[in-house]
C-alpha cells in the first residue's frame, strides 16, 4: 500500500512542490495601509458568499440546495483557507489538506496547471467521506499558483455497494464507494470527458453528478474570475499580503481567546451502536481537551477500527473544527488557517476515529466523525463553562446523531435513489441563561434547511402522516435543550415496496450530552410499523393523529444500521434528537416547566419525573411541586458517595475552576449551592467524591429488549449533602467517562 | 394632473406633489404612530402652504393619491397583530415551528450568522396552542386522499375562538393543487362562525407549505389593523376633500386601491423601499441613461439596493420579513445594516469594523454631542469636510466638528497611529467598499456585469458615499435623481407606479409540455387577475412568468413567457420555454454549468397585469447659460490629497449648471461631494449627475 494514502496525511511544514512556480510575496498590507486591508478581506469573504450562491442554484442535489450540505473555501497557494461560507463547515476544515495534497503529488505529474481542477473524494488525502466531491481550482497569475478556490458537496450516490453511498455492510473500504484522489477533472478550461465519465459510471445518478459537477466547476469560475479582478485593482502582493494578514488575525484572536480561558484538562466518552448490519456491540470514542495558555490540544481516541462507522484523520479534524468555530470564534474570521496553528491534534491511528486503510470509512460523517463533534462540543461547552465570563459563550450538545434514511426504489416506473433529510432539524443544546433552539438543526451548518413535506412527496413516492417536534425529546435541565424531531409516512403513489438502508448511533446512549446536571436529549432511531391497516383508515375516510398511528400493526424497531423494506401497509416512523440541558432540571422556572408542557414541549409526566414539576389543571401545585423536588433531591444524595481527597497546603493556590453550581476554595471544590466540600481541587476526577445514582437508560427513553450487547445507563453525579445535580452521563461504563481532570 | 404622493416611515412622513406641469414639491414631518394619519395630514398641510393654496381645494383637485408606509412590517416586527388561529392538516401542525429551519437564520448577516448563541427562531405568526390539525389529505396529484371532516373544522374553529382567536387562517397539505378543502373550510367558517378567513390557496397557492403557510398566517396577523389603518386614512382624506383614486403600493412596484387591498395585506410588507425602485424605472428621467439602474439607498442604520434592468425593476418570488420566508412577488432588495449611524470600532487586533451596532438618531453620531463618544460614519464624513457642520441637515441641526473629529482621534487614528483624517477617509472608504461589495453581490448574482449600469443614489446619506462606492464598482456615472428632492425619492417613486395584480399557481408539469394545458393555465390566470382588477381589459397589460429549473433541481429560474403561450394553435418551437429558460440559466450562471441533457420542469405559472395610472412626466427646465459660482470653499479630505474645494448650495444648482471638481453640493437635504476630475451636471429634471470620468477619485 503506498504511504501516500494509507492512514494519516500530514502535509510537511514546507511543502514539496518542485515544477509548479507558487506566488509568496506579500507585503504587510496590515501595518502599510489598514484600510485598503479591510476592503480587500470584505471582498475575500464576499465571493465565497457568491460563490456559495451560484453553487447553490445550480446544483440538482436535494442535498445541496434543499439541504446545503456543501461547502466553499478560498485558500492561500498552499491551501491554508482564508475565506470560508457558512454551509457544511466539516467540508472547509479539510479542504487544506486536499489542496496540499494535490501540490505534494500532483506537481510536475499530470501536472497544475492555469485553467485546471482536481476533483477528489478519498478520506485518506481529505475527503470528509467517498461521497463529499471536493473540486480544486488553481488560481494562477502571471504564471504563478496564486490561491485556491475549493467546492465541497455531497454527492447522491458515486457507487458501492449500497445506493447513497453508506455501506452498512462493509468490512471495509473495497465495499464502498471508491475513493479517488486527487485527478485532473478539468484541463486548461475543459472538463475533461474521461474523467467525468469514469464517476458518472459509478453513479446511480449520473446525471445528478454531471449536474453537480458542473456547478461545482462554475462556482470554481466565479470566484477565479473575481480574485484576478482583485489582483487587478490592487496587486498580487497585496491580495497576497491581506491573505496572510486574515490568516494572522484569526489565529492571534483566537489565542486572545484561549488564553483568556481557564487552564484545565476536560474529557469526554461517546459510543456508537452496532459497527454494521446486525451487529449489537456497543463502541467508544474519546476525546481529551487540554488547554493550556494560548494552546488547545486534542487526543482522540477510541475502540479499534471496525465495521463501518470509522472515519479518516480528516472527518475528525473536520469534526473538531467544527466546534472550534461557532463556540470559539463567532467574532474572529474563519480563516482556518490561522485557526489551526492553534489547535494540535493528536490521535491513535488504527482507531475508530483515526481508521487507516482500508477501513471502512463512507458513513464517517454520520458515524465517528459527528460523534467526535459531539464530544468536542461538550467538552468545549464544560472549557466555557469553567469561565467566569465566557460562559454564557457555550452551547451543550447539538444534534448528538442524524438517522441517516436513504430511499430507493421506483418511481413513476423509474428506478430513484434519494434520502429523506428532516432528521437534520435536532435541537441544539441549552444555553446558560436559556432554552437551546427547537430543531434547529447541525452545529456544523449555521444556514441548515430541512425541505418542506410537499417537497419530499413530491420527489419521494410517500404519503407524511405527520412531521412534528417530538414531547420531551429536548434534554432536561434548568434550561432545556431543544426538541428533535419525529415523522412517519407510508408508500403512496407507488405499487412497489420502498427499500430503506438505515444508518444512525444514538439510538439507546443519545449523544447529545447536557452540560452542569443537564439531562441529554433524547435518541435517534426508526420504527417499521408492519401490517397495519393504514390503508384502510384512510381510505374510510379516517386521517389518523401521531399516537394513533405510532400504535398500529406490529412495532419493529429497527437496528442502528440496516436496510429494510416498506410495504404498503407498514408506516415508516423515524425521530431524531433534541439538544442537551443545562444546569439541574430540579432548579427550573416553574413558568417555563408550565409553558413547555401547554406548548407539547414536555409532557406532564416528564414534567413530574424529571423537573419534579406537578401540573395540577392549568396550573402548577407549588406545593406538592416543592415536596416533589425535594423527595428527588434527597433520593440523589441516599447513595454513598467516596470520602473526599484530602487537601494538602501546595493544593491549597489551585485555581483549578469547574462549571457551573462548583466552586473553588483554598483548594477545595465546594458545592455551590450548600457549601459543602467536595473534594481537593487538585484531584483526578471530582466524580468519585460525588453521590452518584444509576439506573438503565431504558427507563428514559424507548426501552426495547433487541437493544445492544450493553447495559446503558444513565449516571447522575449530585451533591453528596443537598442533592443538587453537577453532572449526567450516558454510559456502559462503571466508571466515570466524562469530566475535568 | 395634480398627484400625491406619500410615504409614511419609521422615522419621516415623506410627501410628494406633482403639479399640473410635472414641477415637484417635496416636504418631509415626523410619522405619528399612534395615529399615522395625522402626520399624513401634517405633510400635506406643509405642502400646502408651500404651493400657497388652502388643502381642501388642493385635495379636491387631485387627480391620483399614492400611498405607502411601513405599518405591515411594524406590526411583525412590534408583534402588534391580531391573534390568528390556524386550521392545517393533522400531523403538520409544526410546520411553522419547525420553519423548514430557516425561521433562525433567514436573513442575517453574515455575522450574525456565526453566533449562535445570540440567535433565535422566528415563532410562528399562529402560536403552536392556535394551531389545529383537522382530517383531510390531498396528495402530489391534487387526489384527495382524504375527505375534510366538517366536523373536525367546526370543532376546531370552536376551540381556536374561544381561546381568543380574531381570525382564522387555513392552510391544508397541498391544497395549491386542489383548493376544495380550503375553500369548504371557508364556507363553513364564514357561515356557521362568522369569523374573518383566509385561505393558503388563494393568498400563496405555491408549493411549500411552510412558505405558504406563513404567508397566510403573517395576512391574517396583519389584516385587521392593515384594514382599519387604510379605511380610516382614507376616510380622512376623503373628509377633507379627496375626490380621487386612493392607491396603496406593494411589495411588487405596483399599487392597488386601499378598498382592495384585502386578503392582499402581506404584498405590503416592502411598500415603502418598493417605491423607490419603481420610481428609477418609471420615472423616465433619461431614457438613455435608465434602461439598467443599480437603486442605492442609504438610510440611517441600513443601506438597500434594487435593480433595474431594460427598465424593469428586478423582482423575486419570495420575500423574507423578520427570518420568515414569504411567497410574495416582490422587488428584489438586498439590504446591509450600514448606514449614516453605524459606529466604526476597531477590533482587538487593531482591525477597523463597522457596524452593525448604530448610533442612531438618539444619542447619535458623536457630533451631536449628545452622550456618544464613538464616531460614525456621519462623524468621518465632517471630518473629511465632506459635511458641513454649519449646514447640517439644512442647518437645522447643530453638530461639532470637533467632537467627531475627537471620537475619530481616540478611538481610531491613535491606536493605529494615523491621523484624523487618514482615519476618517479609512473609515470612509472602508464603509464604501462594503456597499460596494454587497452591490456587486446583486448584480453578480443576478448574471449581471456592474459596469453597465447606472448608480442612482437616494436617501439622505446615499448621494455623500455613492461617488465612493462607485469607484469601488467601475460603475462611470451616479445619478441624484430630483437633486434634493431625493431625501424623498420613495415618495416620488409612488407617484410613478402602475396599478398591478399578480396571481399564480403551482402546475408542476414536465416536457414534452402540453401546451394546451399549459395556455388553459395561463388564461385562467389572466382571467382571474383581470376580474380583480376594475378597468377595461384593453387597458391592461399582462406579464406571463414560468418558475421553471433542470428535472432534479430544487431552486427556480423566473422566465418570461411571451404571450404567444396563450395560443395553442403558434408554432411550437418558436415558443419552446426551454430556450427561454437556457437563455436565461447561461446568463445567469455561465456556460460552464449548462446541463448535457437534462429536461426541464416548470413548476410554478403567474401572470402580472398592469394598467397605467398616469403618463409620468417631471416639468423640464431650458437649460441656463451663466455657469454658477460657488458660495465659499474649504479643505475637502480627497482620496488622493486634501483640497480647497469649491461649495455651492442649492439655489444656482439649475439646468446647464456644470461644476467641476473638486466640489461639494451642499443641497437642504443631502450632500454631493464631487471628486477631483469629476464633472456635475444638473438635468433638465433638476437630477444632478455625477461623470466620474474614468479618473475615479
Amino acid at each position: 500500500m503506498s504511504d501516500e494514502f494509507a492512514s494519516r496525511y500530514e502535509p510537511g511544514q514546507s511543502l514539496e512542490v518542485e515544477h509548479t512556480p507558487l506566488h509568496s510575496n506579500a507585503r504587510d498590507v496590515h501595518t502599510e495601509d489598514p484600510f485598503d486591508f479591510e476592503i480587500i478581506a470584505h471582498r475575500l469573504r464576499t465571493i465565497t458568499e457568491e460563490q456559495s450562491e451560484k453553487l447553490r442554484e445550480v446544483s440538482g442535489s436535494p442535498i445541496v440546495t434543499e439541504v446545503n450540505d456543501f461547502n466553499i473555501a478560498i485558500t492561500d497557494e498552499r491551501g491554508d483557507a482564508v475565506s470560508i461560507s457558512p454551509y457544511i463547515l466539516t467540508h472547509a476544515g479539510v479542504i487544506d489538506l486536499m489542496v496540499k495534497w494535490t501540490l505534494e503529488h500532483r506537481d510536475g505529474n499530470p501536472g497544475i496547471n492555469p485553467g485546471d481542477m482536481f476533483i477528489c473524494n478519498d478520506p485518506w488525502v481529505g475527503a470528509l467521506h467517498q461521497n463529499d466531491a471536493a473540486v480544486l481550482a488553481p488560481v494562477f497569475h502571471e504564471g504563478e499558483l496564486f490561491a485556491w478556490t475549493t467546492t465541497t458537496l455531497h454527492q447522491v450516490d458515486l457507487g458501492g455497494s449500497d445506493p447513497g453511498g453508506f455501506s452498512i455492510n462493509a468490512d471495509d473500504v473495497y465495499d464502498e464507494p471508491e475513493p479517488t484522489p486527487p485527478m485532473k477533472i478539468v484541463d486548461r478550461g475543459e472538463i475533461r470527458a474521461d474523467i467525468e465519465d469514469l464517476f458518472r459510471r459509478r453513479s446511480r445518478e449520473p446525471e445528478l453528478f454531471e449536474l453537480d459537477l458542473r456547478a461545482q466547476v462554475a462556482a470554481n469560475n466565479t470566484a477565479k474570475d473575481r480574485i484576478s479582478e482583485l489582483i487587478e485593482q490592487y496587486d498580487a502582493e497585496t491580495v497576497k499580503g491581506v491573505m496572510r494578514g486574515v490568516l494572522d488575525r484569526a489565529e492571534s484572536k483566537l489565542r486572545d481567546r484561549v488564553s483568556s480561558l481557564p487552564d484545565g484538562t476536560w474529557w469526554q466518552t461517546g459510543y456508537q451502536e452496532g459497527n454494521k448490519r446486525d451487529d449489537r456491540g456497543v463502541y467508544a470514542a474519546s476525546l481529551e481537551l487540554e488547554k493550556r495558555d494560548d494552546e488547545l490540544r486534542f487526543t482522540v481516541g477510541g475502540d479499534p477500527q471496525t465495521g463501518m462507522i470509522n472515519s479518516t484523520y480528516s472527518g475528525l479534524r473536520g469534526g473538531i473544527m467544527n466546534t472550534v468555530l461557532p463556540l470559539l470564534c463567532h467574532d474572529i474570521p474563519w480563516a482556518l488557517g490561522g485557526l489551526y496553528r492553534v489547535l494540535t491534534i493528536d490521535a491513535e491511528e488504527g482507531t475508530i476515529p483515526n481508521a487507516t486503510f482500508p477501513g471502512a470509512v463512507s458513513g464517517a460523517s454520520i458515524n465517528a466523525a459527528w460523534l467526535v463533534r459531539d464530544l468536542a462540543n461538550i467538552a468545549i461547552a464544560e472549557l466555557l463553562d469553567a469561565s467566569d465570563d465566557q460562559a454564557d459563550r457555550l452551547l451543550a450538545g447539538c444534534t448528538g446523531s442524524w438517522p441517516s434514511v436513504i430511499m430507493h426504489g421506483t418511481q413513476n416506473g423509474e428506478p430513484f435513489v434519494n434520502g429523506v433529510f428532516d432528521p437534520q432539524a435536532g435541537g441544539w443544546g441549552a444555553r446558560v441563561n436559556g432554552d437551546g433552539i427547537d430543531t434547529a438543526g447541525i452545529i456544523s451548518t449555521p444556514k441548515g434547511r430541512i425541505a418542506n413535506v410537499e417537497t419530499n412527496e413530491l420527489t419521494m413516492p410517500v404519503l407524511f402522516m405527520f412531521r412534528r417536534e417530538m414531547t420531551d425529546s429536548g434534554g432536561p435541565g434548568e434550561f432545556r435543550g431543544g426538541l428533535g424531531g419525529e415523522a412517519a409516512w407510508v408508500p403512496h403513489g407507488t405499487d412497489e415496496e420502498i427499500a430503506y438502508l438505515l444508518s444512525t448511533f444514538g439510538q439507546f446512549l443519545p449523544q447529545s450530552m447536557g452540560v452542569s446536571g443537564g439531562y441529554p436529549g433524547s435518541p435517534s432511531g426508526y420504527q417499521l410499523l408492519t401490517d397495519t391497516d393504514i390503508q384502510d383508515r384512510l381510505a374510510r375516510g379516517e386521517l389518523p393523529d401521531r399516537d394513533t398511528v405510532l400504535d398500529l400493526g406490529t412495532q419493529n424497531t429497527v437496528g442502528p444500521k440496516e436496510t429494510i423494506s416498506q410495504s404498503h401497509s407498514d408506516v415508516f416512523y423515524v425521530y431524531w434528537p433534541g439538544g442537551g440541558g443545562y444546569g439541574d432540571p430540579l432548579d427550573r422556572d416553574l413558568d417555563r416547566v408550565l409553558q413547555d408542557v401547554e406548548s407539547g414541549a414536555v409532557s406532564p409526566s416528564a414534567a413530574k419525573h424529571r423537573y419534579g414539576v406537578i401540573i395540577d389543571g392549568d396550573d402548577v401545585d407549588v406545593d406538592a411541586t416543592e415536596q416533589r423536588r425535594a423527595t428527588l433531591r434527597e433520593q440523589r444524595t441516599t447513595v454513598e458517595a467516596e470520602p473526599p481527597e484530602t487537601v494538602t497546603t501546595a493544593d491549597a493556590t489551585t485555581t483549578r475552576e469547574f462549571g457551573h453550581n462548583l466552586e473553588t476554595r483554598d483548594g477545595v471544590v465546594h458545592c455551590g449551592r450548600c457549601d459543602t466540600g467536595i473534594t481537593n481541587a487538585t484531584a483526578e476526577s471530582l466524580k468519585p467524591s460525588m453521590a452518584i445514582s444509576r439506573r438503565s437508560a431504558a427507563e428514559l427513553w424507548i426501552g426495547d429488549a433487541d437493544g445492544p450487547d450493553a447495559d446503558p445507563q444513565i449516571v447522575e453525579y449530585a451533591c453528596p449533602e443537598c442533592g443538587v445535580l453537577f453532572g449526567v452521563e450516558v454510559s456502559i461504563s462503571d466508571e466515570p467517562i466524562s469530566g475535568p481532570r | 394632473m395634480t398627484v400625491f404622493g406619500i410615504d409614511v416611515g419609521g422615522t419621516f412622513t415623506d410627501g410628494v406633489m406633482i403639479h399640473d406641469n410635472g414641477a415637484v414639491t417635496t416636504r418631509k414631518s415626523p410619522t405619528t404612530p399612534e395615529n399615522p394619519a395625522e402626520g399624513i395630514l401634517d405633510v400635506l398641510e406643509r405642502v400646502a402652504t408651500a404651493v400657497d393654496e388652502p388643502l381642501d381645494t388642493l385635495l379636491s383637485r387631485t387627480d391620483v393619491f399614492f400611498h405607502a408606509t411601513t405599518l405591515a412590517t411594524n406590526i411583525t416586527i412590534e408583534e402588534t397583530g391580531a391573534t390568528v388561529g390556524l386550521l392545517t392538516t393533522r400531523g403538520h401542525e409544526d410546520a411553522g415551528r419547525i420553519g423548514r429551519m430557516t425561521t433562525r437564520h433567514a436573513g442575517l448577516s453574515t455575522n450574525a450568522l456565526k453566533d449562535y448563541v445570540t440567535q433565535s427562531k422566528q415563532p410562528p405568526f399562529a402560536s403552536r396552542e392556535l394551531t389545529i390539525g383537522v382530517g383531510e389529505r390531498i396528495d402530489r396529484a391534487g387526489e384527495v386522499v382524504v375527505p375534510l371532516s366538517d366536523e373536525d373544522v367546526r370543532e376546531g374553529a370552536r376551540e381556536l375562538l374561544n381561546a381568543g382567536a380574531d381570525i382564522l387562517a387555513v392552510s391544508f397539505l397541498w391544497s395549491f393543487a386542489n383548493p376544495t378543502h380550503e375553500q369548504r373550510a371557508e364556507e363553513i367558517l364564514e357561515t356557521e362562525f362568522d369569523v374573518p378567513v383566509m385561505l393558503s390557496s388563494e393568498i400563496a397557492p405555491r408549493l411549500g407549505e411552510y412558505e405558504r403557510g406563513a404567508t397566510t398566517t403573517i395576512s391574517a396577523y396583519i389584516a385587521p389593523r392593515i384594514q382599519a389603518y387604510l379605511s380610516r386614512v382614507e376616510e380622512e382624506l376623503r373628509e377633507r376633500g379627496l375626490d380621487a383614486p386612493f392607491l396603496v403600493m406593494q411589495s411588487n412596484g405596483g399599487v392597488i386601491p386601499g378598498s382592495e387591498m384585502m386578503n392582499n395585506e402581506a404584498s405590503m410588507l416592502l411598500s415603502g423601499p418598493a417605491a423607490g425602485v419603481t420610481g428609477a424605472a418609471n420615472g423616465r428621467f433619461d431614457a438613455a441613461a435608465t434602461d439598467n439602474v443599480i437603486c442605492t439607498d442609504v438610510g440611517g442604520t441600513s443601506f438597500d439596493v434594487g435593480l433595474v434592468v431594460d427598465d424593469e425593476p428586478q423582482t423575486t418570488p419570495s420575500l423574507t420579513v423578520n427570518q420568515h420566508t414569504l411567497y410574495q412577488q416582490s422587488i428584489q432588495i438586498e439590504t446591509i445594516g450600514s448606514g449614516g449611524g453605524s459606529i466604526a470600532w476597531l477590533g482587538s487586533e487593531n482591525d477597523l469594523n463597522i457596524g452593525p451596532r448604530s448610533a442612531g438618531a438618539d444619542p447619535g453620531p458623536a457630533c451631536y454631542e449628545n452622550g456618544n463618544e464613538e464616531p460614525t460614519i456621519t462623524d468621518a464624513d465632517l471630518a473629511l469636510g465632506l459635511l458641513d457642520p454649519d449646514y447640517f441637515l439644512g442647518g437645522e441641526l447643530d453638530v461639532s466638528q470637533t467632537a467627531a473629529e475627537r471620537a475619530i482621534q481616540t478611538k481610531i487614528a491613535e491606536p493605529l497611529g494615523v491621523g484624523v483624517q487618514e482615519a476618517a477617509r479609512g473609515i470612509y472608504d472602508l464603509m464604501n467598499a462594503q456597499m460596494a461589495d454587497l452591490i456587486r453581490k446583486v448584480t453578480v448574482e443576478n448574471g449581471y456585469d456592474p459596469g453597465e449600469f447606472t448608480v442612482f443614489a437616494y436617501g439622505g446619506a446615499g448621494p455623500t458615499h455613492a461617488t465612493g462606492y462607485c469607484r469601488e464598482l467601475g460603475v462611470d456615472e451616479v445619478t441624484v435623481p430630483l437633486g434634493n428632492a431625493a431625501a424623498v425619492f420613495s415618495a416620488y417613486g409612488l407617484t410613478t407606479a402602475d396599478i398591478r395584480r399578480v396571481r399564480e399557481i403551482s402546475r408542476p408539469m414536465s416536457e414534452p409540455f402540453d401546451r394546451t394545458a399549459l395556455a388553459e393555465i395561463y388564461r385562467e390566470l389572466r382571467d382571474a387577475v383581470t376580474s380583480e382588477i376594475d378597468a377595461d381589459p384593453a387597458e391592461l397589460s399582462y406579464t406571463l412568468e414560468a418558475d421553471i429549473r433542470y428535472e432534479g433541481q430544487y431552486s427556480e429560474l423566473v422566465v418570461e413567457l411571451p404571450s404567444e403561450i396563450l395560443d395553442t394553435t403558434s408554432a411550437v418551437t418558436e415558443l419552446d420555454p426551454k430556450e427561454l429558460f437556457e437563455q436565461r440559466y447561461v446568463d445567469r450562471y455561465g456556460e460552464s454549468a449548462r446541463h448535457r441533457s437534462g429536461d426541464i420542469e416548470i413548476i410554478s405559472q403567474r401572470v402580472m397585469a398592469t394598467r397605467s395610472v398616469r403618463e409620468t412626466a417631471i416639468a423640464s427646465e431650458e437649460p441656463v447659460a451663466e455657469q454658477p459660482s460657488p458660495a465659499k470653499r474649504r479643505d475637502v479630505v480627497w482620496a488622493e490629497d486634501t483640497r480647497e474645494s469649491d461649495i455651492y448650495f442649492e439655489d444656482p444648482l439649475v439646468h446647464g449648471a456644470s461644476i467641476d471638481g473638486p466640489a461639494v453640493l451642499q443641497l437642504p437635504s443631502t450632500t454631493i461631494p464631487v471628486p477631483p476630475n469629476a464633472i456635475a451636471r444638473v438635468t433638465e429634471h433638476g437630477s444632478i449627475t455625477v461623470d466620474l470620468g474614468g479618473e475615479h477619485a
